[in-house]
């Protein structure tokens, strides 16, 4: 540093302020937690859309394989209207088969199940708060 | 805080130690705080801009390898966001009114107490017309003491190119100063 720059650094530093406001500290930690919530809650919505994903595509592959294996209902892609009626005919027919009507039933066995667990206990959590 | 000790530091919150950051904002508060308040202007904004800093710089301390002092690495976040800011914001002129007077004791000479004063005010207002990029030069250099190196790296600048911004710079400011310096020291 020369002579000049001696002086205008003297001149400077009344400009120079470094008060630290009271709670600074703080406030850099609090931002600090909510960036590290936010973030953990992207990430937790990420994973959850993978796994829906990853269960989507699961679910497909089984259905095309009961299909190929089973059903061996042709699916077509063609944009004719009149064949979109055939292929919802070919769908209905899949439900109106004898073994359709019992994996009907026990998924609606299981769906009753299910919604008398979920009464049962709202109103077991309502007696205890109660 | 020495070297070797920020460096250690350093390393315990990257081990898990996270509490121990308030250590690290505690010591470089106050030089971040006077360097965004001198590039960004508003009071607040440049507190706003100061707590963003240090929440980056906690995010990224992965990053950071020691090959520089973490002052070095601070202030180059400092430079990137206080940039960013004013980019986004309107260009405001704060008065010197509102910078706290030197009271200077040195000299029982009330003529030189008052042209410091003025030549204060003078280099105030003559930074004020500094772009943001040169303002951070300034305070760097001559209120935080970082050397043309440290400035090169953390501007990402080539060490002559900040040369020559400083010399340009101080140039425009001695202009605007001119003989009255001798006035003041003799």
């Amino acid at each position: 540093m020369d002579e000049q720059d001696i002086n205008i650094k003297s001149l400077i530093s009344p400009i120079n302020d470094e008060t630290v406001p009271f709670g600074f500290e703080n406030k850099v930690l609090e931002k600090i937690k909510r960036e590290v919530a936010l973030r953990e809650s992207r990430k937790e919505t990420i994973q959850n859309l993978l796994i829906v994903v990853l269960a989507a595509a699961l679910f497909s592959g089984a259905l095309l394989l009961i299909n190929y294996y089973y059903f061996n209902i042709s699916i077509s892609f063609s944009f004719n209207v009149l064949d979109i009626t055939e292929s919802i005919k070919g769908v209905t027919e899949l439900f109106k088969s004898k073994e359709s009507l019992i994996w009907i039933g026990i998924g609606a066995n299981i769906a009753i199940l299910l919604l008398c667990e979920r009464i049962i206990s709202e109103r077991l959590n309502k007696k205890v708060t109660d | 805080m020495k070297k070797e000790e920020e460096l250690r530091l350093i390393e315990r919150i990257k081990e898990g130690e996270t509490s121990l950051y308030n250590q690290l904002v505690s010591h470089h508060s106050p030089k971040i705080l006077s360097i965004v308040r001198g590039v960004v202007r508003n009071r607040e904004d440049a507190e706003e801009v100061a707590q963003d800093i240090f929440v980056k710089a906690y995010f990224s301390l992965k990053g950071f390898r020691g090959e520089c002092s973490f002052s070095t690495w601070l202030f180059r976040i400092a430079y990137n966001m206080s940039i960013s800011k004013t980019r986004s914001k309107k260009k405001i002129n704060v008065p010197y009114e509102n910078i706290e007077q030197l009271q200077d004791n040195s000299s029982s000479d009330i003529d030189i107490i008052e042209e410091r004063e003025k030549m204060v005010k003078i280099l105030y207002e003559a930074i004020e017309t500094l772009d943001p990029g040169d303002r951070f030069l300034v305070l760097s250099f001559y209120n935080h003491n970082k050397s043309i190196r440290e400035i090169s790296e953390i501007c990402r600048m080539s060490e002559s190119n900040v040369k020559v911004r400083l010399h340009r710079i101080k140039k425009r400011l001695s202009l605007l100063i001119g003989d009255k310096i001798d006035f003041c020291y003799g």
